[in-house]
């Protein structure tokens, strides 16, 4: 670089810099700063990947959209029901038919569980999700990764991708229902910080269970295909089947078979309401109580899912380290 | 420091396969070939360099770091061009460059910079936008080293850089690596079995067989023959090349075949014998159409190396 | 082109081919033979019409225009020339969950009889160096493994045409030299001629005599690489010279001849040995090397190198597909 400089000015008025490579002379960020990157782009990538995740992804929006705003007309909801509502909104997001409502007996609505979004829900979840690490498998850029990464910064920057895009899909809409419920009967948000605080605890906890679950799905298989369609049966046909099962041999514990009937326990038992119904329509239904010493407890619920969740993390750190070098 | 990395006593298995046994050499600064026959342990060398995967014992030096204590702080400063195509769904070649940049630890602004520089560098500009999995093999093959020259790193590894390239891509490729080793200063490790490629851009070679090293050292001086005799290859025009060898037999010149060539041995430094193979021709009506010695390439010395070290080993 | 080209000397023959899909001309007009008894090399740009000319040549498609000959015939419409025709694809193309030699032998079955066929099976597993891994199934095999099973399944019924895409493809040089080997040997044995797409140019020079170079859709030159330089007449060839006292020789040059036979003379040192060197561009190479003759022996100049530094493949390819 030829440079003349100016009697006055110390900048250069003549140069030279021929077209070819330059060293970088910034600075690099620190360290979790990568695994926010790796996020960013794995949500980004959900929408790009699969014209039918976009498809359903829009679908759910706008019927979210529509159920928030239903939830603010709703006001004649009253005597008392309106906690047994709000309880019921979060229980029944994900389930695939409400077998499993409030207390037993008692007519109230329910508010936007309109039954459908459970499904397509879950659709989206295993579609978007499947791909995390079975298109780094079959694109071969885990070891690109890996070159990069730290094994842990990798696998922490899926988990959160996925734990993040599960909220966004559920506690976004349900809390935003809730809120503006609760704001239409002109009620004070304090006096339902318990409900706040359980409905964000089931949702981060379904997050990470279902989040887990698909990721493992991810691991383990070839195709990100195989993985979404393996997630899909075993909540649709486990839900069915498990229902089938518990009314076969009507017993209380097999209730947490059915994936679908286990995330409405979940959802209930965070949100302190022991006292349910099961069975379908408000006059079949029959008393499940979690907290009278007999039968399924609330206990058990929870059991299942640090049961669930660390079963599944075993699984994926597992997998991580073994992964063959063909696999990279 | 003479060497970018330093490597003692390394030793991997998968099971009871033993990919590197207690392997140890001495990359120097500058362009190093790494050679070797497939299953000799190059990849699970280049893994084991990078962290991707763990090694049993031994240990590895890269400048200031001590591996796998420092593996990450290593990391950022080695760029690695894998054999494999790397393919991400629906991205185009900007999109995976700048992600790939933000994982090395750029941040997302310099990234985006980065990446067009370093595209731009490879001879992908035009392209850059386009869909990746789109790309042919040469093209394939300029995103992998975009890639990883885009942190700038201090060593970069390039695992079959040019390999399923069209021969303009070869090129440009190959002209890169010779730029970016002797321009940039940047340290460069090709592994491949193109030997050629090996002999127009590095300046030391190391070359390992069933997990150990065999031989390493300076590029020239494993091609140079000091020896004081060398073979020369002869052509003629104007006359039958067979009555010319038979011709250069009787003055005393010895022939070693004679094909489309002739090979003749001579000392390197008699003058008067070149000179006399010159008039030879002019008495017969021809003139010397081509003369030149022969050049041991590469491959010859690897292949004679590694018969050397199958013998060695099932002695 | 077809300079010395005996009708009973080519194997396969394309005849002012023309070939598109759709709109998509691939091949335009192209011409060039493969003459028996030798490695064919085939070379040329992507995009250049390879891949279609050699489907042409299996028979898989037909020209719009021009005529391809296959053994004299005409492949498209003659089914049974498979049976002595030998493919080497670019992609995989076996069961991997079939052990090697059950495959060989499988393959080997639609021609051979049961003991032929169990023979061929071991030779060829044995010929390609895996004679070790017979009983292994070929999904578990490294990328060279089934690079050679690839070769071997073209050879089991000692065709008399192999056509190879990128046979050494990921190939080390020890494997790839007994590769070029065998086939060599395949020509001496059993009469086979070996036409091969690479990539790789330097390698290429090696093994084949002849190359056929396409470009854009067109047959650019066929010959060997010093016959191609030869015929090219509008670039003057570059011959380097190492000699130790340059100026004289250069002087000589100069003041002994015109502009045609030296047209520009360069100075630069061997960067291996650095020894003394003259490059000279000629427009006349032949009396260029006779006047070179010449003076060394008329002034006795002890030069200790003369070639020419443009025949090589890569070169010749370089100046062949500009623009």
């Amino acid at each position: 670089m030829k440079e003349e400089k100016d009697q006055t000015d110390s900048s250069p008025t003549e140069f030279l810099q021929k077209f070819t490579y330059r060293p970088f002379e910034g600075e690099f960020e620190p360290r979790w700063k990568r695994v926010l990157h790796l996020i960013r782009f794995e949500l980004i990538s959900t929408w790009r990947k699969s014209k039918f995740a976009r498809l359903l992804m829009t679908i759910t929006f706008v019927f979210s959209f529509f159920t928030i705003i239903l939830s603010t007309l709703l006001t004649f909801v009253s005597g008392g029901a309106e906690r047994d509502a709000l309880n019921e909104s979060v229980a029944n997001y994900l389930s695939l038919s409400p077998f499993i409502s409030s207390s037993s007996g008692g007519a109230f609505i329910s508010v936007g569980s309109i039954t459908g979004l459970g499904i397509l829900l879950i659709m989206v979840i295993g579609i978007a999700g499947s791909g995390f690490f079975a298109d780094d498998k079959q694109g071969k850029v885990i070891e690109i990764y890996l070159s990069r990464l730290g094994k842990r910064e990798y696998v922490t920057g899926k988990v959160g991708a996925i734990v993040l895009y599960i909220n966004i899909l559920v506690l976004l809409p349900v809390f935003l229902k809730g809120l503006l419920f609760i704001q239409a009967l002109g009620g004070n948000h304090f006096d339902y910080l318990d409900y706040y605080l359980g409905m964000v605890a089931y949702c981060l906890l379904i997050s990470i269970i279902i989040g887990l679950f698909i990721l493992v799905l991810s691991i383990f298989v070839e195709k990100r295909s195989y993985a979404s369609l393996i997630f899909f049966i075993y909540f649709v046909f486990g839900s069915v089947i498990g229902e089938m099962i518990r009314i076969g041999t009507n017993s209380e514990i097999l209730l947490l078979i059915s994936p679908s009937n286990f995330l409405v326990l979940l959802a209930y038992v965070c949100l302190g309401d022991y006292d349910l119904g099961v069975g379908q329509g408000i006059f079949a239904s029959v008393e499940l109580n979690l907290d009278n010493g007999v039968g399924l407890e609330y206990w058990h619920v929870f059991l299942v899912a640090i049961i669930l969740i660390l079963f599944l993390t075993v699984a994926l750190v597992y997998k991580i380290r073994k992964t063959t070098t063909e696999e990279l | 420091m003479e060497n970018i990395l330093v490597i003692r006593e390394l030793v991997k298995s998968f099971g009871s396969f033993l990919a590197l046994d207690d392997f140890a050499c001495d990359i120097p600064k500058g362009v190093t070939g790494l050679l070797g026959p497939n299953g000799a342990g190059k990849t699970t060398l280049i893994r084991a360099v990078l962290g991707i995967l763990p090694f049993e014992s031994g240990s590895i030096q890269f400048l200031d770091y001590e591996l796998p204590k420092y593996i990450l702080a290593a990391k950022d400063k080695i760029g690695y061009q894998p054999e494999a195509d790397t393919k991400i769904l629906k991205v185009s070649a900007m999109k995976y460059v700048t992600h790939m940049a933000t994982m090395a630890g750029l941040s997302r602004n310099a990234a985006k910079q980065r990446a067009f520089d370093t595209l731009h560098y490879v001879g992908l500009g035009e392209a850059r936008y386009r869909d990746m999995n789109d790309f042919s093999q040469g093209m394939m093959q300029k995103v992998k080293l975009a890639t990883a020259l885009v942190h700038d790193p201090e060593l970069l590894i390039l695992d079959e850089p040019t390999a399923g390239c069209d021969p303009g891509s070869h090129e440009q490729i190959l002209n890169l690596i010779s730029d970016l080793g002797s321009t940039h200063g940047k340290n460069i490790l090709i592994s491949t079995h193109l030997l050629h490629d090996v002999e127009k851009t590095a300046s030391s070679v190391v070359i390992m067989n069933l997990g150990k090293m065999v031989i390493q050292g300076d590029l020239k001086s494993i091609l140079r023959k000091k020896d004081k005799i060398i073979n020369l290859q002869i052509r003629v025009n104007g006359g039958d090349i067979n009555k010319f060898a038979k011709l250069l037999q009787e003055n005393d010149f010895e022939i070693t075949d004679v094909s489309e060539t002739i090979s003749c041995n001579i000392e390197r430094e008699d003058d008067k014998k070149y000179l006399s193979i010159f008039n030879i021709a002019r008495n017969n009506g021809m003139n010397i159409r081509m003369m030149t010695p022969y050049q041991q390439s590469l491959e010859e010395v690897f292949l004679a190396e590694i018969a050397k070290n199958q013998r060695d080993n099932n002695k | 082109m077809n300079k010395n080209s005996n009708e009973f000397n080519v194997i396969a023959k394309l005849d002012h081919v023309t070939k598109s899909f759709g709109e998509v001309v691939a091949v335009s007009g192209a011409s060039f033979s493969v003459e028996k008894g030798k490695i064919t090399g085939f070379l040329g740009p992507n995009g250049a019409g390879k891949t279609t000319s050699i489907k042409m040549i299996l028979g898989l498609t037909r020209p719009q225009k021009g005529k391809v000959t296959l053994f004299g015939k005409n492949p498209f419409y003659n089914s049974s020339l498979k049976h002595i025709l030998g493919y080497i694809p670019e992609i995989e193309v076996f069961p991997k969950w079939m052990k090697a030699r059950d495959y060989y032998y499988w393959l080997g079955r639609f021609q051979l009889t049961k003991e032929e066929a169990h023979l061929r099976a071991d030779e060829v597993l044995s010929e390609i160096g895996l004679e070790d891994v017979a009983d292994k199934r070929i999904h578990k095999f490294s990328r060279g493994m089934k690079q050679r099973m690839k070769i071997g399944q073209a050879l089991i019924h000692k065709p008399a045409l192999i056509i190879g895409d990128e046979p050494f493809n990921g190939l080390d040089p020890i494997v790839r030299r007994n590769m070029v080997n065998l086939f060599k040997d395949y020509i001496r044995k059993y009469n086979s001629t070996f036409f091969i797409s690479s990539h790789i140019l330097f390698e290429m020079e090696k093994f084949s005599e002849t190359v056929i170079l396409m470009y854009k859709g067109r047959t650019i030159a066929q010959g060997s690489p010093i016959r191609i330089r030869e015929m090219i007449e509008d670039q003057p060839h570059s011959i380097q010279i190492t000699v130790k006292d340059p100026k004289k020789l250069s002087t000589l040059l100069i003041n002994n001849t015109d502009e045609n036979v030296v047209s520009q003379i360069r100075f630069q040192k061997d960067i291996h040995s650095n020894e003394n060197q003259i490059i000279v561009l000629t427009n006349d190479p032949r009396e260029f090397y006779s006047l070179v003759t010449d003076l060394a022996c008329d002034h006795k100049i002890p030069i200790r190198e003369i070639k020419a530094t443009d025949e090589g493949l890569e070169n010749l390819y370089k100046s062949l597909t500009i623009g």
